[in-house]
Order: structure tokens, then C-alpha cells, then sequence
């Protein structure tokens, strides 16, 4: 025990007397751990809630929400950092000193399972988001481009409609289209600031007139919804985040629900559902030809393809029942400006009076 | 305008859920400011951790007479310990500042630079080794011996 006697004079009374416990910064941590996932939480459950009270739910109103649940508790802490107070205590919805404490009183058993389930949730982050993200950043795509006149004029059939509906910010700047002379068939954006819409040779000569103008839809509507810059935003939002489980869960459902919103803005603009289903439902066939012919290689990347294909089965399957003709003509489009803003001062105001 | 309705009315929906989760779990909000009770045993957990005094003189009676214990804002507790003229020559607490009621008259003794600590009386402080991870300092009002106080002070303890 260390002792100090001083008669009369304590000189540093007002920053010195702090009480047990709860200004450790250790339990400010827990705190704020604890708080941002009840934010997050308050939110994803409010977004699915919402879903059921404002039947139809669009796809792109589910995105934005969805960046909400990621973009709100990191931003009400950076509030809280600058000084404005949230609200006193007994008036908070939820009280998470009374959590914490719970927490702490459980013992170190309870304290350790937490833990270990918050570091779950970084490795996961760390393995499945970090290095799949870091790789595409550092990677350089070099690639042989071939001049294409059929994928040239269906983009600028699929442009020209993107600009008469009035969807020209992002759209209208020179866009390049590439057609790498790749046997592989995949559609992608390439690069953050100036995108490169690319699309390989392989899937060119595999879809029809139809279906690469929906495909080229699908693309630009990427560009029009913020393209890789935003992607890029809401994964740093995310890594800010990487410990909460609950952030993982809305992280997984952006990604799912940007792409519907890019089915449902595609074919909006092209009316023409069945052409994006059935070019999604050629991108999901396996590609057995496209690797190198060597066994023990041909294998391993069988396998890993296999892998990944079986992960994208279950999201390409909610996007086909997506654009199932008995389920169009519910998709809204594009969110409104005063929607955005109700919305965000809704989860927003939840998120404050619950800590 | 319908929507909006909707979604406001789901909003409230769920936050009034979520108070009755909490309240249902932990109980009502504690008050703010200082409470004055009659047993150390009414002291809620979340004031802080109580300080046993493991030594008194014969002069002291323990448990405290005077109990006051704060939860908001900042967590607080302090004790009374009387002689047996029912007097208090003895206070024992921490929590940040305002005092309580009762130990208003001795705001000087804590800022002596603003108004003089009563006659007789005067602050020590301990910082106890199980206290200092958290960065909690425990007071020592008194009109004692300084002897007696000290020795006191040393032997404070925090229970099991």
C-alpha cells in the first residue's frame, strides 16, 4: 500500500479525486466497445424492422441504410470526442455503465468469452476483408485489351440511358470500357478515382446483345452509386469497426444489397429483367477450361474455385429470386434526398438516446 | 408523409423496447447527486467500492452514522464515523466534487486557496495499492490526531 499524509493542502483536488473504477481507462474502453455495438445493434435491428413497416423495401434504400448502421456509431463517438455530451445517464435508453459493470461482475470467464469473441470478429475481418481488399489495392491489372464494336455500342446504348434519366454525375465523364482478352468471364470495375469498366473477352462472346447491355447496366449503376471510392469509405468504416460483430453482419449485407441495387437500377433502365437473370445464371457456371493445364495447379485451383463459387451460389440465388418475373416492379430506384435525410436523423436520434 | 409516419412510429417502437430491456435488467435510473442513507449495507455497488477501515481508536464507532453514496454523475461515496457524543470527528470518502450536504462546511479544507478548512480540522489522503490501478484516491477528513488518522489511513483496506 502506498501512503501519503499531507495536513491541510490537497493541492490537485478537482482532477485527483476520481472515485473507483469507472474512469479507469480500461473500463472507458469496454465502454465504448460496448457502446458502438449497441449502436450498431439498435440499428441493424431498426433497419429490419423497417423492411417489415415500409413494404416495399428497395434494394438501394436497404444499401443506404445499411451504410448508415456503419457510418453513424463511429461518427456519434468522433461527436462525443469533441466534446458535446450524450445524454445524462438516466435518461439513456440503454445504461451501459450498468452493462459494463454487469459485465465486470460476471467474472473473468464472462470478460474472457467477450474477448474472445470480439477478436473472432477482427481475425475475420483480417482474413476475409483486410487482405482480399489490400490485394486489389497493390495488384496491377495488366492485361491486353482488344477493340470490341458489339460491347462499344451497347455502352453507349446503356450510357445514353443512364444520362436521358437524369443520372449523368458520375456517369457522364469519359467512362473507358476494356475488353481484356481473357478466356475467364468476369465484369468489373476497375480503379478508384478514374474507373475502367472492364469486361473480359471470355464473357463478351458468352452473353448476347440483351444481356451485355444488362451486364453494362449493372456496371454503371455501380459507377452511379459511388463505385469503388465508396466501397473503399465503407470498408475503412468497417475496419474502423473490425472488433463488432454486428458491423461484420452489416458489412456482409451492404455488399449484398449494392448489388441488388444495381440489379434493380439495370433493370429499371433496361426493362429488361429476364436478360440480367439469365446472363447472372451463365456467370455462375463453373469454369472448368480456363485454368493451366497442369494437374497438381489445375486441382488446387478447382478446388479454391469450387470454394468460391459455393460462397457466391447463395448471394447469386437471392439475386436471380430477385429479379424472378413474379417479384418486379418493386424496386423504387434511387433514394430521395429528404428520405435520406428522415432516415438519418431517425437512426441517428435512436442512436444518441441510447448512449 | 405515410412512410415517414411509419418509420417514426417503429422508431419509437424499438427504442421503448429497448429502455423496458434495460430497465427490466438493472432497475430504475439511481438518482442524481448525493444520497444520504442509514446503512453502509444500502450503498449500491455501482458507487464504488467500499473502504474498511481496519484499525479505529476506542474513541470511534464503527459501522458509520453518516453514509452518503453518489452514482451520478460520477460515482461517490462517503462515511461519517462518530464518537460517542454522537459527534463526527471522522469522514472517509471519495468521489469528485461537489461534496455532500454534510461536509459542505469543510469545502475548504479540499480548495484552501478559496475559503479556510474549519479549526482543528484538516484532509489526508491514501492511495491503497488496490485503488491505484484505477486511479482512485480515498480522503481522510479529520479532527483526530493526526497520529490516529495516519494510523488509520494505513490500515484501510478494501474488502474481499
Amino acid at each position: 500500500m502506498s501512503y501519503s499524509f499531507r495536513s491541510g493542502i490537497v493541492d490537485a483536488w478537482i482532477c485527483c479525486l476520481r472515485t473507483s473504477g469507472h474512469d479507469s481507462e480500461a473500463r472507458s474502453v469496454l465502454t465504448f466497445l460496448i457502446t458502438n455495438i449497441f449502436h450498431s445493434f439498435a440499428g441493424l435491428v431498426w433497419i429490419h424492422g423497417l423492411k417489415r413497416v415500409l413494404k416495399p423495401f428497395s434494394p438501394a434504400l436497404d444499401s443506404f441504410t445499411l451504410e448508415l448502421v456503419l457510418l453513424l456509431p463511429p461518427v456519434i463517438a468522433l461527436i462525443r470526442a469533441f466534446g458535446v455530451p450524450a445524454l445524462p445517464e438516466h435518461f439513456s435508453l440503454i445504461r451501459i455503465a450498468d452493462w459494463t459493470g454487469a459485465l465486470n461482475d460476471a467474472g473473468p470467464l464472462a470478460i474472457g468469452f467477450v474477448i474472445a469473441f470480439l477478436s473472432g470478429t477482427f481475425l475475420i475481418f483480417i482474413v476475409q476483408e483486410f487482405f482480399p481488399v489490400w490485394t486489389l489495392l497493390t495488384e496491377r491489372a495488366d492485361f491486353v485489351s482488344k477493340p470490341n464494336p458489339d460491347l462499344e455500342s451497347s455502352f453507349e446504348q446503356i450510357k445514353g440511358a443512364f444520362i436521358r434519366a437524369g443520372m449523368h454525375r458520375r456517369i457522364a465523364h469519359p467512362v473507358k470500357v476494356l475488353c481484356p482478352a481473357v478466356k475467364y468471364p468476369f465484369a468489373a470495375l476497375h480503379g478508384l478515382l478514374d474507373p475502367v469498366l472492364l469486361l473480359s473477352e471470355g464473357l463478351v462472346r458468352k452473353l448476347d446483345r440483351d444481356e451485355l447491355t444488362s451486364v453494362l447496366a449493372h456496371e454503371l449503376a455501380h459507377l452511379h452509386y459511388g463505385a469503388n471510392l465508396r466501397m473503399l469509405f465503407t470498408w475503412a468504416l468497417r475496419a474502423l469497426q473490425s472488433y463488432n460483430p454486428v458491423s461484420l453482419i452489416a458489412f456482409r449485407a451492404l455488399s449484398e444489397a449494392r448489388e441488388a441495387s444495381c440489379d434493380d437500377l439495370a433493370v429499371l433502365l433496361t426493362k429488361n429483367p429476364r436478360a440480367l437473370r439469365s446472363a447472372l445464371l451463365k456467370l455462375s457456371e463453373p469454369q472448368r477450361d480456363a485454368h493451366p493445364a497442369d494437374a497438381n495447379s489445375v486441382s488446387l485451383q478447382e478446388a479454391y474455385d469450387e470454394l468460391l463459387h459455393r460462397a457466391e451460389f447463395q448471394s447469386t440465388h437471392r439475386r436471380l429470386e430477385a429479379l424472378a418475373p413474379d417479384k418486379q416492379n418493386i424496386g423504387i430506384g434511387p433514394v430521395s434526398g429528404p428520405m435520406k435525410a428522415a432516415l438519418t436523423m431517425m437512426m441517428g436520434g435512436l442512436m444518441w438516446t441510447i448512449a | 408523409m405515410r412512410n415517414i409516419g411509419l418509420a417514426l412510429l417503429w422508431t419509437a417502437a424499438l427504442g421503448a423496447v429497448l429502455l423496458l430491456v434495460d430497465r427490466a435488467l438493472f432497475g430504475p435510473s439511481a438518482p442524481s447527486g448525493w444520497v444520504e442513507t442509514e446503512r453502509l449495507e444500502d450503498v449500491p455497488r455501482r458507487a464504488g467500492a467500499l473502504v474498511t477501515p481496519a484499525y479505529l481508536p476506542n474513541s470511534l464507532r464503527w459501522p458509520p452514522a453518516k453514509v452518503f453514496y453518489r452514482i451520478h454523475p460520477d460515482p461517490g461515496l462517503w462515511v461519517g464515523v462518530v464518537n460517542k457524543f454522537d459527534e463526527v470527528p471522522l469522514w472517509i470518502g471519495t468521489g469528485t466534487t461537489p461534496l455532500p450536504p454534510a461536509l459542505q462546511p469543510f469545502k475548504g479544507c479540499f480548495e484552501p486557496n478559496k475559503e479556510p478548512c474549519p479549526a482543528s480540522w484538516y484532509v489526508s489522503s491514501v492511495h491503497l495499492k488496490s485503488q491505484a490501478e484505477r486511479g482512485a484516491v480515498t480522503y481522510l477528513l479529520s479532527r483526530i490526531s493526526r497520529r490516529q488518522t495516519a494510523r488509520i489511513a494505513v490500515g484501510l483496506e478494501l474488502p474481499e
